[in-house]
């Protein structure tokens, strides 16, 4: 087969997904293939409701969870705003204006762990995301059942030991002493390092340890989607001739793409989360300069002992950073023809 | 049309299994033993109209966090019985899991209040309860509650404006527990002693580190090593600076005789010096920085520390059991905290926090409540919370006690003679008793290493915490431990580290700190 | 036609180019080294819960108990509690998963479809809540108003929907082909006849998903049990386990001393006994992942 013909079975391979795609066939993700609920011009908001009463009928659980567990409760967002005092509630206590925040803002390292959280989030987004869909293909191209099912639960597990547990095997594998890994570096001829006691190695060292703990567990819902594909698309492909990796490209990737979509705009709607527990365990006074983040900073300075309008204040703050950062990757990916969280 | 109806259906059933979820409380548990609360022991404050048969008695409910190591308190405890009947009340006790303050202040913050309430001294919380009028000064309960006041005269010092707000319960108050503990065998394989002076701690821990102690021909040991520094209340090498000079465990005094921060004392640098200098010469463990609590001990046992400050008390048969799991010939020696030229020597801070028991201002019946902490402050209450109940727990056998481990074990008494576990952790820790069973082998070396520790244990300057302490201390004490963590490791000399630590430290909030202790101070 | 390039398809597979079988080796080990990477630390605690505290202070790198040791597991199981906890964990995980489930699906089938009016606002609604809450105060006022105070349904109701799990139903869901949903639809089906017959069966490898997220969270869940439930007859297996490790972390600070400090192997134990109860249920997820949809079912 020369490189010319290969290259016009690709082409066609390719047209034959966009007829796929134009004729809203057995394809996923397309605008047109949608249920079309019939709207009459001039019909009530009543009679539409009634018409769909019964999709509207199985969104009630939801809405009264989200009313009553959800929204009730989010007054208590105020105390950031108040000098809370238990004996008078939430409501009736006064109001501060902007002072917590002030407070907040004022202290020293604020700014200092603010910018440790965004570089150890980004850290963990740039390198941590794209890796479980590489293991994810990976595995989708693993035809051995008995073989993939094992690595599946292999590469789960970690997720199930908690921090406390996965930082002291860490320890030891680190150790610059009795290391494994000092170990190999030592025989290979090296000076040991100090991955977790050198504050410029720490923050590598917890961003490759968060992925090696989440990997697998986060392959899931990208395998599970591709369990969702529909081997004609395949077949198709290779009546076409494609070869494995151009299925890769052209059949799995479009198909996960809008679970890859969804997954990465929750990821940035989480960039304020830098991974408290994992960094609380394992962090110390060595490395506060790369590695103190704002939730393990204001853990530190009290907030564990009651200071709640200070924890309200730091969750607003942090929550309002996450909702502009949805925002914009929602609205971004909507513009790019995807459909985004909402 | 079918469908329809078995959607309807579903629905219906979906929304009546979330509806009967608020309703039902008990009816999905399976296997309730009737706990201490009786049938609900939920948030609400019962009107007495729960319990059945006892309308005279007052009902009490005491949120605490308790103690982690005590035994479990079951629903038919007898303790519980005679204490209610005894003080004629319905005594419900609820022990939030793994000591989670955080329960007890969410409970608090949220209007859900018990009657009686434990929760930690000089904190946020507690303060906020004590300036928002959520607990009630027992003043005015102390005249008919003699054991109460005596307690409350001890602490003479929590008292705010005069009033007392709770009874405090100070961990390490006046006992302690920790020394630094070295392998005898080590010692003896170099020939030195437990070292007297901090010349001498220094010499050891180097042949710790350089003279093969273990004798395998291999550069594996190190002298010292210690748990991460997590406050300015505790650093690994505290000793350093009491041998130095330091008169206080929490500030110092200046010529004039003003309160300033400790690290302001001229003990401070040369401190320094010498722990950079055991640092710099590879003798303390460069992990240091990553241990907890375990995994010190652990290292220590595995043969790769010779020296780590412990807690002793009843740990010392556990040291050096765990120490001869691998090396049977091994054992451990503890002493004073070494001397410095001037002759001072220390290594544990006295206590500031702990426990304080209050009662709330829901508390319907405050008398009974108070009348409760009174009996469990008093002989009669210790007595029964230690032994049991006389014929049942234990017997007397001329002035000998004899327990009766079996009966004991159903009422939630620790074995071993230790007590029930309602005392455990809001009036007492065995520690602070200095309780030792008859039974325990090694009692002479437990209580020598307490007399030990006490006897290394440095007091305060100034025993309450103030409110701006409460509300800046921790954030001056990350200034601290930053500054300390750099300069021990080179990364600021340690002339300049202390100036900027003084600097920062006091313009973070310190200032407002010392104004208020200075006043306390000077008032004394 | 169809089964004939089946054949095409599955002959070419087997032969394989020469690049595509090193591609494969290339692959499998990479999987290999991965998953030994990741099954590392389950290991580690494996063998150090059955270890003896000797074997395990012997070395730093636990491959293979150097002395075996049963201690921490017999110490556990003596504990009645245990068995109970063991029993309201398997409760809550069910009820609650059952709960979230049944919510969250019905909630996904309407949110996903796409010319509902007002799908986008209430999607919109439900993500604001994973950015923004009011806190534990108003949240323990609310639980308590509603009487699910030391109730196992505190541990329930408080978490019905995780807005990530809907997300991600709902997004599942859009993809599904419509024309199912239309012919059953024609049929006679109502909405919710459509996706209880129609579209559940066909999304299995999506709500298999869901059900082991909600399952494993339920499962993990120790922090509503401290803040809402009382009494031990109730705790779930993860708070009665931490309590004891606690109980053994509690003796290291200056104040409270265990009785029972058994070291690093029985807190290990512990942690096995919560991993492996759901290490044991995936495979049964893992069956559905496999099973996803037919090229038949979507031709229906």
């Amino acid at each position: 087969m020369t490189d010319k013909t290969k290259k016009q079975q690709i082409l066609s391979f390719e047209m034959h997904m966009e007829e796929q795609f134009k004729e809203g066939g057995v394809l996923l993700k397309t605008k047109q293939n949608r249920k079309t609920l019939p709207g009459k011009k001039k019909e009530s908001y009543f009679q539409y409701l009634w018409k769909h009463k019964y999709l509207y009928l199985m969104l009630v659980p939801a809405l009264a969870y989200y009313l009553v567990f959800c929204y009730l409760p989010m007054y208590g967002a105020s105390i950031a705003f108040k000098d809370f005092n238990p004996m008078l509630g939430i409501m009736e206590s006064p109001w501060v204006g902007f002072d917590v925040f002030k407070e907040l803002f004022g202290l020293k390292k604020f700014y200092a762990v603010f910018w440790n959280t965004l570089r150890i989030s980004m850290a963990r987004l740039v390198f941590g995301f794209p890796f479980p869909i590489i293991v994810a293909l990976m595995l989708n191209e693993l035809r051995e059942g008995r073989l993939k099912k094992g690595i599946q639960t292999a590469i789960y597990v970690p997720n199930f030991i908690s921090w406390v547990v996965v930082g002291g095997i860490l320890t030891n594998l680190l150790s610059m002493d009795t290391g494994v890994v000092n170990g190999v570096i030592k025989a290979l001829g090296f000076a040991p390092i100090g991955f977790l006691t050198d504050e410029k190695y720490f923050v590598s060292t917890m961003v490759v340890s968060m992925i090696w703990k989440t990997f697998g567990w986060n392959t899931i819902i990208y395998l599970a989607a591709m369990t969702g594909i529909d081997p004609q698309l395949y077949e198709a492909a290779t009546v076409d001739g494609a070869n494995r990796w151009h299925k890769l490209l052209h059949v799995t990737m479009p198909c996960i793409r809008s679970t890859i979509v969804v997954v990465l705009i929750t990821r940035i709607g989480g960039l304020m989360q830098a991974g408290f527990e994992q960094i609380f365990v394992l962090y110390h006074p060595g490395v506060y300069k790369t590695a103190d983040i704002i939730d393990t900073y204001v853990y530190r300075t009290g907030l564990q002992e009651g200071k709640f309008e200070m924890a309200a204040a730091v969750g607003l703050f942090k929550s309002i950073i996450n909702f502009i950062l949805l925002v914009i990757a929602n609205k971004t990916a909507r513009m790019a023809g995807e459909e985004g969280v909402y | 049309m079918k469908k329809k109806k078995i959607t309807c259906l579903f629905l219906a059933a979906m929304l009546a299994a979330s509806l009967v979820g608020c309703g039902t409380k008990a009816g999905t548990v399976p296997g309730q033993k009737g706990e201490a609360s009786g049938d609900n022991g939920s948030g609400e404050a019962p009107d007495g109209k729960d319990n059945t048969g006892s309308g005279e008695r007052t009902p009490l409910r005491w949120l605490t966090t308790g103690d982690a190591a005590a035994q479990v308190i079951k629903g038919d405890d007898r303790i519980i019985e005679e204490i209610n009947n005894r003080l004629g009340i319905e005594l419900t006790v609820e022990i939030v899991p793994e000591g989670n303050t955080e329960k007890v202040n969410v409970a608090m913050a949220s209007g859900d209040f018990p009657d009686v309430v434990t929760g930690d001294y000089g904190t946020s919380a507690t303060q906020q309860w004590i300036d928002d009028g959520m607990v009630i000064a027992l003043n005015g309960y102390m005249d008919a509650n003699k054991d109460m006041e005596a307690w409350l005269e001890q602490y003479g010092w929590s008292a705010i404006n005069g009033n007392f707000y709770g009874i405090p319960f100070i961990t390490q108050y006046d006992a302690a527990n920790t020394l630094i503990v070295m392998r005898q065998d080590w010692l003896d394989h170099l020939g030195m002693a437990y070292p007297e002076t901090l010349e001498d701690m220094k010499a050891v821990l180097e042949a710790f580190t350089f003279g093969d102690p273990d004798g395998n021909g291999q550069d594996d040991t190190y002298g010292y090593s210690a748990e991460k520094i997590s406050s300015a209340n505790a650093t690994p090498f505290d000793w350093v600076f009491f041998g130095n000079g330091l008169e206080y465990a929490d500030y110092a005094l200046d010529a004039q005789g003003h309160v300033i921060p400790w690290f302001e004392d001229p003990s401070f640098i040369p401190s320094m010096e010498y722990i950079k200098g055991l640092w710099d010469s590879g003798v303390i463990d460069p992990e240091m920085m990553l241990n907890d609590a375990p995994k010190k001990e652990e290292k220590f046992y595995q043969g790769k520390v010779g020296a780590i400050p412990a807690t002793l008390f009843r740990h010392v048969s556990r040291h050096e059991s765990n120490l001869r799991e691998l090396n049977p010939d091994a054992s451990i020696v503890y002493g004073h905290a070494p001397k410095g030229a001037g002759g001072t020597y220390g290594l544990s801070k006295q206590g500031k926090g702990g426990k304080i028991t209050c009662i709330t201002a829901a508390c319907k019946n405050p008398g009974k409540a108070a009348e409760f902490m009174n009996f469990m402050v008093s002989a009669e209450g210790n007595g029964l919370l230690r032994l049991g109940i006389e014929g049942i727990h234990y017997t007397k056998e001329g002035e000998q006690i004899v327990f009766n481990e079996q009966e004991r074990a159903k009422d939630a008494f620790s074995p071993d003679g230790w007590a029930h576990a309602l005392a455990w952790g809001s009036f007492y820790w065995p520690l602070e008793s200095n309780y030792i069973p008859a039974t325990d082998p090694n009692r002479d070396r437990v209580q020598e290493s307490v007399a030990l520790a006490t006897d290394s244990q440095v007091k305060n300057l100034v025993n309450s915490r103030t409110a701006a302490e409460i509300e800046k201390a921790s954030v001056v004490d990350d200034v601290f431990v930053q500054y300390f963590n750099d300069m021990i490791q080179g990364k600021i000399s340690i002339e300049e580290g202390t100036k900027k630590l003084s600097e920062d430290w006091r313009s973070q909030g310190g200032d407002e700190i010392l104004e208020a202790v200075n006043a306390i101070y000077q008032a004394k | 036609m169809r089964a004939n390039s089946l054949k095409t398809i599955k002959g070419s597979g087997v032969k394989g180019s020469w690049g595509s079988r090193v591609f494969n080796a290339i692959n499998i080990t990479l999987l290999i080294l991965l998953a030994v990477a990741a099954f590392y630390p389950f290991w580690d605690c494996l063998v150090v819960s059955v270890s003896s505290l000797k074997g395990y202070l012997s070395t730093n790198v636990h491959l293979w108990p150097a002395e075996w040791s049963f201690e921490g597991y017999s110490y556990m199981a003596r504990n009645a509690d245990l068995w109970i906890s063991y029993g309201n964990s398997i409760l809550i995980t069910l009820v609650g998963t059952l709960v979230n489930m049944v919510i969250t699906i019905m909630a996904a089938y309407t949110l996903s479809k796409k010319n509902l009016k007002g799908h986008r606002i209430l999607m919109f609604l439900a993500v604001f809540t994973m950015m923004f809450s009011g806190g534990i105060i108003p949240t323990y006022i609310v639980v308590k108003d509603l009487h699910l105070m030391n109730s196992l349904w505190s541990m329930v109701l408080p978490s019905a929907v995780n807005t990530y799990n809907l997300i991600v139903l709902r997004n599942f869901f859009a993809d599904l082909p419509a024309e199912l949903e239309e012919a059953a639809l024609l049929d006679g089906c109502t909405d919710v006849g459509v996706l209880f017959r129609v579209m559940l069966p066909i999304s299995k490898p999506a709500v298999t998903t869901v059900t082991l997220f909600y399952a494993v969270d339920h499962w993990n869940d120790f922090f509503s049990a401290i803040m809402y439930i009382n009494s031990r007859a109730k705790w779930p297996l993860q708070l009665f386990l931490r309590s004891m490790l606690f109980e053994n972390d509690a003796a290291y600070s200056g104040g409270g001393e265990s009785l029972f400090l058994l070291g690093q192997p029985m807190k290990m134990a512990a942690v096995m006994m919560a991993v492996i109860p759901i290490m044991c249920a995936y495979p049964f997820f893992q069956r559905y992942f496999a099973k996803g949809i037919t090229s038949g079912a979507v031709k229906g």
